[in-house]
């Protein structure tokens, strides 16, 4: 019976150690950035299933408010009605002065807006952990999202950034948002034009640590300014709205200031996002361009 | 022993895609019970035989896929959880409640020292730990723990096919 025993535990230890030991081979090969493939085909076979629970929930919840959907579309309809005539006015409007603005950029010798193609995605898992603050979005390579695109949002009429995609397989991509620990996005403040370097704080406040602002700003800051993206040596396309200074902190030892930023983006409830491809190429022009 | 751990293994998977997505709905100041780690705790303490670390190290690498965390990481934090747990595995009975209540508790808290050890080796390559201090934490250990007894009963429905030729305890 006890050599039965020790030998069960001397299995369990073998075992043990060597899966261990495997894990940490994993772990050691995958911080030298060796991997990625297993990365990918991973999220490319867990996303299969978090699409469909997520198209299952969708059509469960979708069904279930469709009956009093309905009504509210009934009366909506009748009150779009109404708009559609206002709206086909004011579009005439809007045509003859888009055309003027057109001919008046030419006269001053503007060069024509440059945009970014986005495309529309929508949130079909969060990070299994309470640590972590990625999520999964549903297009990937085969929309031609890339890595490093940039992910923004429009809530309540305001376009602000979510984030970046990290990794992207052939139907999902993997997004790290503003506020996770390892983000940096060099912004600018939009009343002052103070630059200064934002960074995440992580899952548990939401919010983001601006770094590197001018003392000398302090007179000019006010509490709720807008903070926006610079573009300078970034990933990110200027002008972007990030988020809201909630608290500055005037650090005596510092020749600089700091204040605590909240984002623009609820993303508690974030559920459809754009992601941005294109941005480096644009952002490449647009410096030729100057 | 295949079979039982592949059925394991899948009914991990699913937790861990349950996790991401459907659970996110119940979930309170933005904490999610951890249900894989209870299936990894119910597996490695039930069978004799190293299955939950097998399992445990298969399923962390999925998860880790999915997430920002190095590969290998989760791998390695379950695969020493559920050694953990294989090794009181048939020295004592366990109820319906308390002790189910007891292991979520266990079993996070050393899944929290083991994430704070590695974040000691690899805190350069996104490795993050569970802030003690944190209410992320102690509500993710009351959640997961206040869930265990109705998991571990379901579980408990499916030893056929966990277990495998194995003794039921």
């Amino acid at each position: 019976m006890k050599k039965a025993e020790r030998q069960l535990s001397r299995i369990r230890i073998i075992v043990s150690s060597s899966l261990l030991f495997t894990s940490l081979l994993v772990l050691l090969l995958s911080t030298r950035s060796l991997t990625g493939v297993p990365e990918r085909v991973g999220l490319a076979v867990l996303s299969f299933f978090q699409r469909g629970f997520s198209a299952v929930s969708s059509f469960v919840s979708q069904s279930v408010t469709s009956i009093s959907e309905l009504r509210i579309l009934e009366q909506k309809y009748n009150e779009l009605l109404s708009s559609t005539e206002q709206l086909r006015r004011m579009e005439r409007d809007f045509d003859r002065i888009n055309q003027e603005n057109i001919t008046l950029k030419q006269q001053l010798g503007f060069s024509t807006e440059l945009t970014y193609k986005n495309i529309p995605a929508k949130i079909i898992g969060k990070d299994p952990g309470n640590v972590y603050s990625t999520f999964i979005l549903d297009k990937g390579l085969n929309e031609g999202i890339k890595k490093n695109d940039i992910v923004i949002a429009y809530q309540d009429g305001i376009e602000g950034l979510v984030g970046r995609v990290i990794e992207v397989s052939r139907y999902s991509c993997l997004v790290l948002p503003i506020f996770d620990a390892s983000a940096y996005i060099a912004i600018r403040l939009q009343e002052s034009r103070y630059e200064g370097l934002a960074v995440g704080s992580g899952n548990e406040s939401q919010n983001l640590i601006v770094k590197y602002i001018k003392k000398r700003a302090l007179e000019q800051i006010n509490l709720g300014d807008i903070v926006i993206t610079s573009g300078l040596q970034s990933l990110y396309p200027p002008d972007i709205m990030v988020g809201r200074i909630r608290r500055i902190h005037e650090l005596p030892y510092l020749t600089s200031i700091e204040f605590d930023l909240d984002p623009v983006v609820d993303f508690d409830r974030l559920e459809y996002v754009f992601i941005l491809t294109g941005v480096t190429e644009v952002l490449n022009t647009m410096q030729e361009g100057k | 022993m295949i079979k039982s751990s592949l059925f394991g293994l899948l009914l991990m998977i699913g937790a861990t895609v349950l996790q991401s997505t459907w659970l996110r709905a119940i979930e309170i100041l933005s904490v999610v019970p951890d249900l894989p780690l209870l299936i990894l705790i119910y597996i490695s303490f039930r069978n004799t035989l190293p299955k939950g670390q097998v399992i445990g190290f298969l399923s962390g690498f999925l998860q880790d896929s999915i997430s920002v965390i190095p590969l290998g990481t989760t791998s390695l934090i379950q695969t020493a959880t559920a050694f953990a747990f294989n090794a009181f595995s048939g020295k004592f009975y366990i109820d319906k409640l308390l002790m189910p209540f007891l292991f979520a508790v266990a079993g996070t808290i050393i899944k929290g020292l083991l994430s704070e050890v590695m974040q000691l080796f690899f805190s350069e390559f996104n490795v993050l730990s569970y802030s003690f201090f944190s209410h992320i934490f102690w509500l993710e250990m009351l959640y997961t723990a206040v869930l265990a007894p109705l998991v571990f009963f379901i579980l408990g429905l499916m030893d056929r096919f966990l277990l495998g030729s194995e003794k039921h305890r």
